[in-house]
């Protein structure tokens, strides 16, 4: 099986804190994928490798290798703007940009120079409709994004990113600043892009990893303690650390 | 003595927090009354379009306005993007580091240096040295000098004040630094830029000391950006200063004032028109 990225001996050092240790990952397409872990330990991190987002922090040192789709991403002939369009990247805080839905919509397709009306409306419509936001939002496109519940603007950044057609969506606990209601809205969401994207999502909240994610990672100090089906992570851990994190014991 | 209670004392500080502000704002409707009363009454539709006669005694200011539109104009034409340049390099192409504390130390000490100084600076180095005589050309450059320092500041506060997670987004989606720039930071920051450009022009318009040092106090309209020439603010201290007419120096006053309060309102106006909608 082809894995849609896949780590070798990744290493991450800020300063002098080791904030991942020697970390292998495979991670499968058109399938979740949950980093489960406690606070602090690395999770966001590794995540923010898989787009290079982390080199925009000063300090950051990655030693190791990062394929996706069997190709190293930071390989010299790699366009940074290219990957990021092929990773995209849902956060934790839904932060839409102060301007109308559309413009939020469409903003990463004009960055990478799309100018056609048509194209760009098409994009909206598709793009809103794949987050189920389109019949909330299709009379005030042109209406403050800012304007919309918390739940619709992370919505709304999701079809921005989606709006831009990539391959993997790299999600970083995009439902804390959600209620429960909202979150499950959220859950059913990323279950129906999985057929179409490669889907990692963070995650402190361990119910959240059980019920959408067909693997799972656990990480603690850095290290990739456990990784294999969701299911047995849960129900069936051979490491000792990630059977006291599942069960409750600490985090 | 007995305590007040909280209640009283409450009154007491609103009551005298009201009575400091109503001063506040109280001198300042007084003194734009004051010049208004004694200044409005001369200014009349030639006094707005004719040249002055006999060193102003008569005639009007027309020379001035063109004057300081144009010294003031092009000062901010000049200062506003190097200025808004400056800021974003400041803040979005360095990192924290030795060389962005000493430019951020220099304009602060460049905003605190008088103006007279700007003026002799001007007069010695654009005026004399570079051959540009007491023209337009030297009063804007250096009134360009004298006011990029608060542009500078205050595109860089505004631009600081633009949340760190619009420009992850950005990145996120595979934009490049200057898109991000561009895009997302200035026109979210377009505000307070636009603030800090319209203090600025404000400040042109109403310099003295250094506008007199290098554009000098010609009477005449000037024909091109090499003709001396007098702006208001100026025109203002030489009639009151040599007491050629009290009652022209307040009329010039008046110009000078409803046309800093016109500016300022057709900027903001401009300004909401300007800045995408919807925010």
């Amino acid at each position: 099986m082809d894995f849609k990225i896949q780590t070798q001996d990744l290493n991450l050092t800020y300063g002098k804190f080791h904030a991942l240790k020697d970390v292998q990952i495979q991670i499968k397409p058109q399938s979740i994928t949950a980093i489960i872990g406690p606070s602090g330990c690395g999770k966001s991190t590794l995540l923010r490798c898989f787009n290079r987002m982390n080199e925009l922090i000063k300090g950051v040192h990655i030693t190791g290798r990062i394929h996706l789709d069997g190709k190293d991403i930071h390989s010299p002939d790699v366009d940074l703007t290219i990957l990021r369009r092929r990773v995209g990247m849902v956060f934790q805080k839904p932060n839409p940009f102060p301007l109308s839905v559309f413009d939020n919509v469409t903003y990463g397709l004009r960055v990478h120079g799309v100018r056609r009306r048509s194209e760009l409306e098409e994009a909206v419509e598709s793009s809103l409709r794949a987050t189920w936001l389109w019949d909330d939002v299709k009379d005030k496109l042109w209406g403050p994004a800012l304007a919309l519940s918390a739940e619709q603007q992370q919505r709304l950044c999701i079809s921005r990113v989606v709006a831009v057609r990539p391959e993997v969506l790299l999600m970083d606990e995009p439902c804390s600043a959600l209620d429960p209601i909202a979150t499950g809205h959220i859950e059913d969401l990323m279950r129906s892009l999985a057929d179409r994207y490669t889907i990692v999502i963070v995650t402190h909240n361990m119910q959240q990893a059980a019920r959408v994610a067909s693997e799972c990672a656990f990480m603690l100090l850095g290290e990739l303690v456990e990784f294999g089906p969701t299911i047995r992570i849960f129900e069936n851990p051979k490491d000792k650390r990630t059977e006291d994190y599942v069960s409750g014991h600490y985090g | 003595m007995r305590r007040l209670s909280p209640r009283t004392a409450q009154q007491i500080v609103v009551s005298i927090m009201w009575m400091l502000a109503a001063a506040t704002v109280g001198t300042l409707v007084f003194i734009i009354a004051f010049i208004l009363f004694h200044g409005l009454p001369h200014v009349t539709w030639e006094f707005l379009t004719q040249s002055p006669v006999s060193m102003g005694r008569k005639g009007g200011i027309f020379p001035m306005i063109v004057g300081t539109a144009m010294v003031s104009g092009l000062a901010v034409i000049i200062a506003a993007p190097i200025g808004v340049a400056t800021a974003v390099y400041l803040t979005e192409y360095t990192r924290e580091s030795r060389i962005t504390a000493v430019i951020r130390f220099g304009a602060d000490c460049l905003a605190g240096i008088p103006s007279i100084i700007f003026g002799l600076f001007g007069f010695v180095f654009f005026t004399i040295t570079l051959g540009m005589g007491l023209s337009v050309l030297s009063g804007a450059l250096t009134l360009a000098l004298m006011v990029l320092p608060t542009i500078v500041r205050t595109s860089e506060e505004a631009i600081r004040a633009v949340p760190y997670a619009y420009r992850e987004v950005s990145y996120g989606l595979g934009s490049t630094r200057w898109q991000m720039v561009t895009r997302v930071v200035l026109q979210s920051a377009m505000p307070g830029i636009f603030t800090g450009i319209v203090l600025s022009l404000g400040r042109s318009i109403s310099e003295t000391a250094a506008v007199m040092l290098t554009a000098g106090s010609a009477l005449g309209l000037p024909s091109s950006l090499f003709d001396s020439s007098r702006t208001l603010a100026l025109h203002f201290y030489i009639l009151s200063r040599e007491g050629v007419s009290m009652s022209n120096a307040y009329a010039t006053a008046s110009v000078l004032i409803i046309s800093i309060l016109v500016l300022n309102v057709f900027a903001y106006w401009l300004m909401h028109k300007l800045v995408r909608k919807p925010r």
